[in-house]
């Protein structure tokens, strides 16, 4: 069963369109993040099913009971629906304890909840500071444990990790997934970070143009992106012309392997740098080194190939320091694995 | 304790509420609220048409109206320029110089916000007799009015970037030429809007000109008043007086505007390095301090102790001294209720259901802001007499006009606080399940609580120190520690008045102190919305 369905949302503010037949379906149990470039709605969505803005058209269903359309809208407070915003806008005139407990009625078991939260987000004891004595990132941590106090039917992450520094946010990512993993929630995460999407969810639904593109798990949508802005947007990708025949595709470098080998004409295929090789082999291709870019754990090689009209632009990922590669050096070049091709 | 680094605009605009209808329980008060605010200017208009409109016109196409309007408003520039001088030069020295003892001097400079305009008036007229009206006038105005200034222009010369003159200087200015060309051009914005408020002021002031005998329009409308039982030329005059400070009104609208734009974005930038004065600049410095002190400090309370110890307040009856100072605290911490209370639905429709109707609102509860107390005074007491007479000299009637004048004050301050706390926690709070009420209850009013007291307590403190209307509107038989003071003052007896103005200045100050040092613990501790 689906802990959240969302048909056809329309939105529009003053005249721009923010969403446009907005379709999403979370199963219970799953964390999905929402990932597009800013501006692309994602937050608008969230509010729409958190109750906070009401759709122009479209319905959003929770466990199967429907909040938004057909005339009506469900007010946030009866929605069962979590919120963690961007900064975790913890209530700055109570306690931590009083923010974890916020959301809870005023009973025996009150205090006992309270502590299991805090020792599931990792924060024991926490529970008489006050939210300006803590760290973003504990912040953070105690802003989840508030959403997740009430047993929520879902759990919805507006940028949750981007006012932390680089350091933090991965091991306040980790946190935050085991947290909502341990208490078995479903979970909606908004992202304009590729790699949390990538790294965190179970599902991704990438956005563009008010819609969702492509919903996948992380590894089908790099591997087997839907179209060609989803290839582009989700990790790096060398683009080139190619013809697709039953041996593969002709291209700038050689004959490229189809995923789907079905597959006949004209089109561009979608090369990942990890699967461009710097050594020859028999291809014949040669390339023109333009720049290098070392990253640390790996590093990039970008190199100038001849191409039926002109030059294109490849990049190759290698592990660690290139050796003996110098801007101007002529370098041979292979492709492994297969690729991704779109008919034009 | 650091706090992380949290973006309040990102807070307030990334959540933004749309805007929503906002409920009648906020809307009918608030109506209310606008209509108390806008009750005095209608129904002055309406006084001053009684005899028809060419009864008007003959009343006001003379010359002694045109004498009374060059009279206001040379008082007024000159108060503003000379205040101007005093405040920026003030505001320069406390904030980048590093004259001796520039934290006390910071303090002190502004502490004369604190003493009534009439009290000041009372101690010069007390000490010099034949002082001049004009010249008294202008000495006494500027003294009281320098700190609304000094205020803003201090705060912009500690908030501007540094960069900007070390770019200046690094382009080859001398320092001098950097301030004149960068320092001067980044204060004017603030400046304007102080001078502006300086302007307003002394167009409103009644005490300090009716007690120096400056025939300014207050004090020609007030004498108007007193000596004919006909209305409406001292209606008319209102009127005039209300055109322009209305114009003045507008005027500081657009230079706020512009102010906003002219200041530096956000962030915190570095803190200037203070200018090592010489020896002689040193000197000169600290003595214009310290005479501006000393004429605006130093002087009232010198004579306020010299007149205590006199003969004639030592027959003061101790009773009636009490029973001023009761019913001074009495109505004015009856006006503060009120108002605040008025000022609670308008401050949190403005703060969050922003659109154009809000806005009128809001508009209209700041009436008072363009509206002298004596003017204010006066409609109400035409109005009392003709439609609420039972109430006509009785406590609701003045607390009525405590409310058309302070509403601006108060409005600010529930608007300031409730904006303060982000939207995005009342939001959170609803997806916890609890409903609008409870959320108005248990986050917005607790976040915004500390900020609408500070309001009330500022209303308070202006409420003590109300004359014209508590003159006009006071029950039979009350009198505040302002009327006595004015009553004692008008015949003479300045030993007698001296109790009165040192009861004043002792009860005025208790709030000014907690308002102070709440503002400067505020900025210490800024409960952010994460943090």
């Amino acid at each position: 069963m689906s802990a959240l369905a969302v048909h056809g949302l329309d939105k529009s503010f003053g005249g721009v369109r923010v969403l446009q037949g907005l379709d999403l379906t979370v199963p219970v149990g799953s964390l999905a993040a929402v990932l597009g470039p800013s501006g692309c709605g994602k937050t608008t969505l969230l509010r729409i099913v958190a109750g906070f803005e009401v759709a122009d058209a479209g319905t959003v269903t929770l466990d199967g009971r429907v909040v938004e359309g057909r005339g009506i809208h469900v007010p946030p407070e009866r929605r069962r629906v979590g919120v963690v915003p961007q900064e975790g806008a913890l209530f700055p005139h109570l306690t931590v304890a009083g923010n974890v407990g916020f959301g809870l009625s005023r009973g025996r078991r009150r205090a006992e909840r309270v502590d299991d939260l805090l020792a599931l987000v990792g924060l024991a004891g926490y529970g008489r500071r006050m939210p300006y004595e803590l760290s973003g990132g504990q912040q953070q941590r105690v802003a989840l444990a508030r959403a997740l106090a009430p047993d929520p039917a879902l759990v919805l992450l507006d940028e949750p990790f981007s006012a932390l520094d680089t350091g933090l946010r991965a091991s306040v990512r980790e946190d935050v997934r085991t947290a909502l993993r341990t208490a078995g929630a479903t979970a909606v995460l908004v992202t304009h970070d590729q790699e949390e999407a990538l790294s965190m969810a179970d599902l991704v639904a990438v956005m563009a143009a008010a819609r969702i593109a492509q919903v996948a798990p992380p590894g089908d949508l790099y591997t087997t992106p839907s179209d060609l802005g989803v290839a582009t947007f989700v990790g790096d990708a060398v683009v080139l012309d190619a013809v697709a025949t039953a041996s593969g595709a002709d291209s700038p470098l050689g004959r490229l392997q189809l995923r789907d080998g079905a597959l006949r004409g004209p089109g561009r295929a979608v090369v990942r740098p990890e699967q461009v090789l710097l050594d020859d082999n028999g291809s014949g291709v040669v390339g023109t080194v333009t720049a290098t870019v070392f990253y640390g754990h790996d590093a990039l090689v970008r190199l100038s190939v001849p191409a039926a009209d002109g030059q294109v632009s490849v990049s190759a990922r290698c592990q660690g320091l290139p050796s003996g590669v110098d801007v101007g050096d002529s370098v041979g070049l292979r492709v492994v694995g297969p690729v991704t091709f779109f008919l034009a | 304790m650091a706090a992380p680094t949290l973006d309040r605009v990102a807070l307030t605009t990334r959540w933004r509420r749309p805007g929503r209808r906002p409920p009648a329980i906020l809307v009918v008060p608030a109506l209310v609220a606008a209509g108390v605010a806008l009750l005095p200017l209608l129904y002055l208009g309406v006084r001053a048409l009684d005899g028809g409109p060419a009864e008007l016109v003959e009343l006001l196409w003379r010359e002694r109206t045109l004498r009374l309007a060059v009279r206001s408003l040379g008082l007024a520039a000159a108060v503003t320029f000379a205040s101007l001088v005093v405040g920026v030069s003030l505001a320069w020295l406390t904030t980048r110089t590093r004259l001796p003892g520039r934290r006390a001097w910071t303090v002190i400079a502004a502490l004369p916000l604190a003493v009534p305009s009439y009290v000041a008036a009372y101690a010069w007229v007390a000490a010099f007799p034949r002082i001049p009206p004009f010249l008294g006038s202008v000495l006494v105005l500027t003294l009281c009015c320098y700190p609304y200034v000094l205020l803003p222009v201090a705060a912009t010369l500690g908030r501007t970037d540094p960069a900007l003159e070390e770019v200046a200087q690094s382009l080859g200015k001398s320092r001098l030429a950097t301030f004149f060309t960068v320092t001067l051009r980044q204060v004017r914005p603030a400046a304007a809007v102080g001078a502006l408020l300086v302007a307003l002021y002394v167009l409103s002031d009644f005490g300090a000109v009716a007690i120096l005998r400056y025939d300014a329009f207050t004090r020609v409308i007030y004498t108007s008043y007193r000596s004919s039982f006909d209305g409406t030329a001292a209606a008319a005059l209102a009127l005039v007086l209300v055109a322009i400070t209305l114009v003045i009104v507008w005027a500081e609208g657009r230079s706020r505007g512009r102010a906003a734009q002219a200041r530096v974005g956000g962030g915190a930038a570095r803190r200037h390095r203070p200018v090592a004065l010489g020896t002689a600049r040193t000197v000169i410095g600290l003595g214009w301090a310290a005479v501006i002190a000393g004429l605006a400090l130093g002087f009232p309370l010198g004579s306020l102790t010299y007149w205590l110890t006199q003969g004639g307040a030592a027959e003061l009856d101790a009773g009636s001294l009490a029973g001023a100072a009761w019913s001074t605290v009495a109505v004015s911490a009856l006006g503060a209720l009120v108002t605040t209370a008025l000022a609670i639905p308008v401050g949190v429709m403005a703060a969050r259901y922003r659109s154009a109707g809000t806005r009128v609102l809001e508009q209209a509860s700041y009436a008072g802001h363009a509206l002298p107390g004596i003017v204010v005074a006066l409609s109400l007491v035409y109005f009392g007499v003709r439609y609420a007479y039972p109430i006509y000299q009785e406590t609701p009637l003045l607390v009525l006009a405590y409310a058309v004048l302070f509403l601006p004050a108060a409005v600010g301050a529930v608007r300031a606080s409730v904006t303060q706390s982000p939207p995005v926690l009342e939001e959170v709070a609803r997806s916890l399940g609890r409903s609008p009420a409870r959320v108005l209850r248990e986050i917005t009013m607790p976040l915004a609580g500390p900020g609408v007291a500070a309001g009330a307590a500022l209303v308070f403190l202006t409420c003590m120190k109300e004359l014209p209307a508590t003159l006009l509107l006071r029950p039979t038989g009350l009198e505040t520690l302002a009327t006595e003071l004015w009553a004692e003052t008008e015949v003479g007896a300045y030993a007698a008045a001296a109790p009165y103005a040192a009861m004043l200045v002792v009860l005025a100050a208790l709030p000014t102190f907690v308002l102070s040092h709440r503002r400067r613990s505020a900025t210490l501790d800024v409960p952010g919305g994460g943090s």
